[in-house]
């Protein structure tokens, strides 16, 4: 599958990088939300993995984007966050995220949550 | 046992309860009622039995219960008005079903009841006519393709929503179609016909109800329940009731609904983590039992009803799935020694599967924590825990007991602690035994039977009335409580109720009425059995008394007293020995019987107008307070509740009778001393100098005289019996805190043992000093 | 002092049904044995709490993990007078039909597979033991007097004072 993975930190974007390639995955990278946008234009990622904290867009404000976008109305985006307060999950499925998943992540359910995504 | 035996337990439980409700509501209608849910619950009741006996394949249940269900179809239908109920015949029946059930359950053959199957089937016969035949109702069939047609145009109606499998092309998540798919058990498809009554609620199940912007969510549904299908088997069920009119529907909404049934139970946070990042707290639900952690991915273990099972009752599917849950949570503890199994969990199906299976209307939010009503519980697993309980006791009096040989200041200290813990234990105990109460209702309802068929038997009429059933008492007492109340309706009927026509002609109704009571009263339980019958022939009673030499040729009892002989051992007043009491029971067995439990039983009787036995019990068998107190060098427990004072004795206050007999003047009365040193044990009599004034359950005192009081304590009752027998002057044993036995004395029996304890004292002494 | 008999691992095999599993004891320096089977653990003496009305033989009861436990004092029961129990001495917690209870004994000295040959019925002589002797095995070097645990428990009741006192006149 590919997908699109929007972190702000090097090392955790690489650590889900890392993950996702591992798996065969082909991934594409992103710094911000706004970059996220872009790269989503270009690539039509199957799935997007985005970062909640963010500076210039951060992952609720590109989900919203992207889900206003044409091709991204249904395009899977999993939040993936150090939050798990109710309000922020709310907020998170108001603006259209697919999947709110708490860091630190575990790369074998991660992948399996991916998995569930093939068609 | 092996599984299917299991199964077969949990169907005949459940028929305890049909068969409960069964008779309960065709004795109301038999009363008069005209309530169409009398007759509906009795429909369901039965027709329930005759599902899950269909099951089982006990064919001659199915047979009659069928016949029995076709003849209260009649009144549900209105063919036969309910005012014209056959209900003799139908209370008949219930009893044979309930005949069947033993049959199946025992294994034996059964009188498949050919006679009462015709008189059942005439029930229609005679009152139809043609102009009712008409009104029948339709054909389920007809009725059925209503219904496809209207999911079809998709105007199900809302107020009911019909939970229906959606067909194959709408079902996007149908693993068939999906290569990905590894050889992961396909999700059975619930059967169409299954209406939410039906459907198996045999697992847990999970209600999804998104919101209508989960497609907008980029939320494929196929997700979630692969994500479901991760832990273990299930049956998918699409509710489309909130689906719109084909002009008011957004394709971009998503109006579908689903219900996920487990094949077993499953964890809650299994479901929750497999949910809770998709999805908001107020999209799904989780109902019905919960069980341990199934082997995740593995392959379905005990699979539990199959696919087009036939209809049983919805608590019974609940407890089958428990079973195989519980099966499968204890093979995943042996597989995985590691395994977060949680098998306590498991076995405990709700009793609210049912409720808990239907589905919600619109996207009302569920709350996923909703509350179950009431949980079923092996009443073993009850028993564990009240045993646990009194375990807590001993080792919290215990404790009690090392703090007191502390020093003072390391004692304090202490102190407060064991106080916090004696009061939380004593809650505790309260909240199991509350657990552990049961109505009187489970008990008398097997009475009213009694009275039908003794009345047959006897050529009388009777009318059995209950009151006070929902009067709660533990189940130890529960238990114990069938066989006298047995015998003592035997005897009302055999004895205390006349004939029909010695009625009429006394100018009493033909039809006599015993009325059987229970409530509570000073922390014990009261159970009468009333009857308006010709109440005791005292002069008959006093000769045969006499006859048998159980009264003194020239002893003058009062009333009272003659009434009383009706206790006495071997004594029967029929002037024929009869089918009913003619089997060596009598009365005098069940007070002996009451008074083993700790209770006393006692008879009112008022010639020619009737007669009551009262029995009071305690409420519970399992703990009591108790007072500790020393004698000869053993400690003895006295039951604080028959305690009425406790006293120094002075050598001026004790007396001694002619024949020999100590007794105590105590306020204006003269009340027998029992040593109990010399009655509990073998050493002499000797000076003991506190007196325990005691009331024995028949109200007479007794000075109970021991060397010293140790102090009072709440103490566990443990059988005697068990492991040896009946011990006189003990009801049973307790383990005090340093784990040892001690008795808990029968105070009952001590004015008897006190008058046999002075004649041969002499000899006792001599014999002991050998 | 508690040990548990491990039947499970020593229990002899299948094929060997032609001989019984014993357990022997000594009561007086005389041996006698019980089946296996009906061995539930031994336990060291431990105080009882005495029971009215009951026939001197009957310790009383003790208190076996939460259960009311009677004990048998099998030297008073074959008649030799009641046993002045130390911590030496042993009780055998056996199964008896639905029952537990405890014998009291001296020591328990063995477990011996004894050959269906070597069982042999009690002769005329021992039956002054009340039939509380089953049958007799013969070993090697000794009788082991097999015991019925039915007739060593019954008859423990007595049903009141004054009954008790005839019977121990």
């Amino acid at each position: 599958m590919k997908i699109l993975a929007i972190d702000d930190t090097k090392t955790l974007r690489d650590l889900l990088c890392m993950t996702l390639r591992s798996a065969g995955h082909d991934v594409v990278e992103a710094e911000n939300g706004e970059e996220g946008l872009a790269r989503f234009q270009e690539a039509k990622p199957d799935v997007v993995i985005t970062d909640l904290n963010m500076p210039i867009l951060n992952g609720i404000e590109f989900t919203r984007e992207c889900r206003a976008r044409p091709g991204g109305e249904q395009t899977p985006i999993i939040i993936l966050t150090t939050e798990n307060g109710p309000d922020a999950k709310a907020e998170g499925r108001r603006a259209g995220a697919t999947a709110w998943m708490v860091k630190p992540f575990e790369p074998t359910t991660l992948l399996a949550l991916l998995e569930r995504f093939k068609n | 046992m092996d599984f299917l035996d299991e199964l077969k337990q949990s169907f005949f439980q459940e028929c305890e309860e049909l068969l409960a409700a069964l008779e309960a509501r065709l004795q109301a209608l038999d009363e008069g009622s005209t309530d169409p849910e009398d007759v509906n619950a009795a429909f369901r009741a039965i027709h329930s039995v005759k599902g899950g006996a269909g099951a089982f394949g006990f064919a001659d249940l199915v047979n009659f219960a069928h016949a029995f269900e076709a003849s209260l179809d009649h009144l549900r239908t209105g063919r036969v008005p309910v005012q014209e109920a056959p209900t003799g015949l139908f209370l008949r029946c219930s009893d044979a079903v309930a005949d069947l059930v033993a049959a199946a359950r025992n294994g034996e053959p059964a009188n498949k009841r050919a006679d009462l199957i015709a008189e059942l089937e005439r029930v229609g016969q005679v009152l139809e006519t043609p102009a009712k035949t008409e009104q029948k109702a339709p054909e389920l069939t007809a009725i059925f393709d209503k219904l496809i047609a209207q999911v079809a145009s998709g105007t199900v109606p809302g107020a009911a929503p019909e939970p229906v499998s959606a067909p194959a092309e709408e079902t996007p998540w149908n693993p068939d179609d999906d290569p990905f798919e590894n050889p992961r058990p396909a999700p059975a498809v619930a059967p169409p016909a299954a209406s939410a009554a039906a459907r198996p609620a045999q697992g847990t199940v999970v209600r999804i109800r998104p919101h209508r912007d989960l497609f907008r969510r980029g939320i494929d549904p196929r997700v979630l329940l692969r994500s479901l299908e991760a832990i273990g088997p299930l049956t998918i069920t699409a509710d489309v009731a909130a689906v719109p009119s084909l002009q008011e529907l957004d394709v971009g909404d998503c109006c579908l609904q689903f219900d996920v049934a487990f094949e077993g139970a499953v964890p809650r946070e299994a479901i929750a983590n497999a949910l809770d990042m998709f999805l908001d707290a107020q999209e799904f639900s989780v109902g019905g039992p919960e069980g341990g952690m199934a082997p995740s991915g593995a392959a379905p273990v005990g699979a539990a009803a199959p696919g087009g099972a036939p209809e049983v009752p919805a608590s019974l599917a609940a407890s089958l799935a428990a079973i195989a849950a519980s099966a499968e949570a204890s093979m995943a503890t042996r597989n995985d020694a590691e395994g977060a199994a949680a098998p306590a969990a498991a076995g405990m199906p709700a009793r609210a599967a049912n409720d808990a299976g239907q589905p919600q209307r619109g996207g009302a939010p569920a709350g996923r924590a909703k509350q179950v009503g009431s949980i079923r519980v092996d009443l073993d697993r009850i028993d564990r825990l009240m045993n646990l309980v009194g375990e807590i006791v001993i080792t919290q009096s215990m404790l009690a007991e090392r703090a007191r040989m502390l020093t003072i200041d390391e004692g304090t200290k202490l102190a407060d602690g064991i106080l916090t813990l004696t009061r939380q234990t004593r809650e505790l105990q309260d909240h199991v035994m509350a657990v552990r109460a049961q109505p009187v209702k489970t008990v008398f309802q097997r009475m009213p039977r009694l009275v039908r068929e003794l009345a047959q038997t006897l050529g009388k009429e009777a009318r059995l009335v209950l009151s006070g059933e929902n009067t709660e008492v533990d189940k130890t007492v529960i238990e114990e409580l069938a066989d006298p109340l047995t015998h003592m309706i035997r005897n009302s009927m055999d004895h205390g109720l006349e004939t029909a026509a010695e009625r009429t002609a006394n100018g009493k109704p033909a039809e006599g009425v015993i009325h059987l009571s229970a409530e509570h009263r000073a922390g014990r339980i009261v159970i009468s059995v009333a009857d308006d019958g010709r109440g005791i022939n005292r002069e008959k009673l006093l000769a045969k008394a006499r006859s048998k030499g159980l009264v003194a040729p020239d002893a003058r009892p009062s009333p009272q007293e003659i009434d009383e002989i009706i206790f006495a051992p071997g004594l029967s007043t029929a002037d024929k020995v009869t089918d009913v009491s003619g089997r060596g029971v009598g009365m005098d067995v069940v007070r002996r019987n009451v008074e083993a439990l700790g209770g006393r039983i006692t008879v009112d009787s008022d010639p020619g107008r009737g007669c009551r036995f009262t029995m009071s019990l305690p409420l519970t068998l399992a703990v009591l307070d108790g007072m500790i107190v020393r004698s000869a060098g053993e400690r003895f427990v006295v039951p604080i509740t028959s305690i009425v004072e406790t006293l120094r004795l002075s050598d001026d206050t004790v007396e001694h009778l002619p024949s020999g007999q100590e007794v105590l003047r105590w306020r204006n009365d003269v009340v027998p001393v029992a040593r109990l040193g010399a009655i509990m044990t073998d050493s002499p009599p000797s000076d003991e100098t506190v007196i325990i004034i005691a009331e024995t359950d028949r109200g007479d005192r007794i000075g109970i005289a021991v060397d010293d009081i140790l102090g009072q304590q709440q103490v566990v009752v443990k059988s005697l019996e068990t492991n040896y027998g009946r011990v006189t002057g003990a009801s049973a044993a307790t383990i005090l805190g340093d784990g040892l036995v001690a008795l808990i004395l029968d105070v009952d029996t001590m004015p008897r043992l006190a008058a046999q304890q002075r004649r041969p004292l002499v000899e006792a002494m001599t014999v002991n000093k050998r | 002092m508690t040990q548990a008999l491990n039947m499970t691992e020593t229990s002899p095999s299948a094929g060997s049904d032609a001989s019984r599993r014993i357990v022997t004891f000594c009561v007086d320096e005389r041996t006698f044995g019980i089946d296996v089977q009906t061995v539930r653990e031994i336990k060291g003496w431990q105080e009882t709490t005495p029971l009215p009305h009951a026939a001197p033989y009957v310790r009383g009861v003790v208190n076996l993990r939460g259960v009311i436990l009677p004990v048998y004092d099998l030297r008073a029961r074959i008649g030799l007078g009641t046993t002045q129990a130390t911590a030496a001495h042993v009780i055998v917690v056996v199964d008896i039909a639905d029952r537990t209870a405890g014998i009291l004994v001296d020591t328990v000295s063995d477990i011996v597979d004894v050959p269906a040959s070597a069982i042999r019925p009690t002769p005329d002589v021992e039956r002054d033991h009340s039939g509380l002797i089953e049958h007799l095995a013969l070993l090697d070097n000794e009788i082991v007097a097999l015991l019925d645990l039915a007739a060593i428990t019954q008859d423990g009741i007595v049903e009141d004072a004054s009954s008790r006192h005839a019977n121990a006149a």
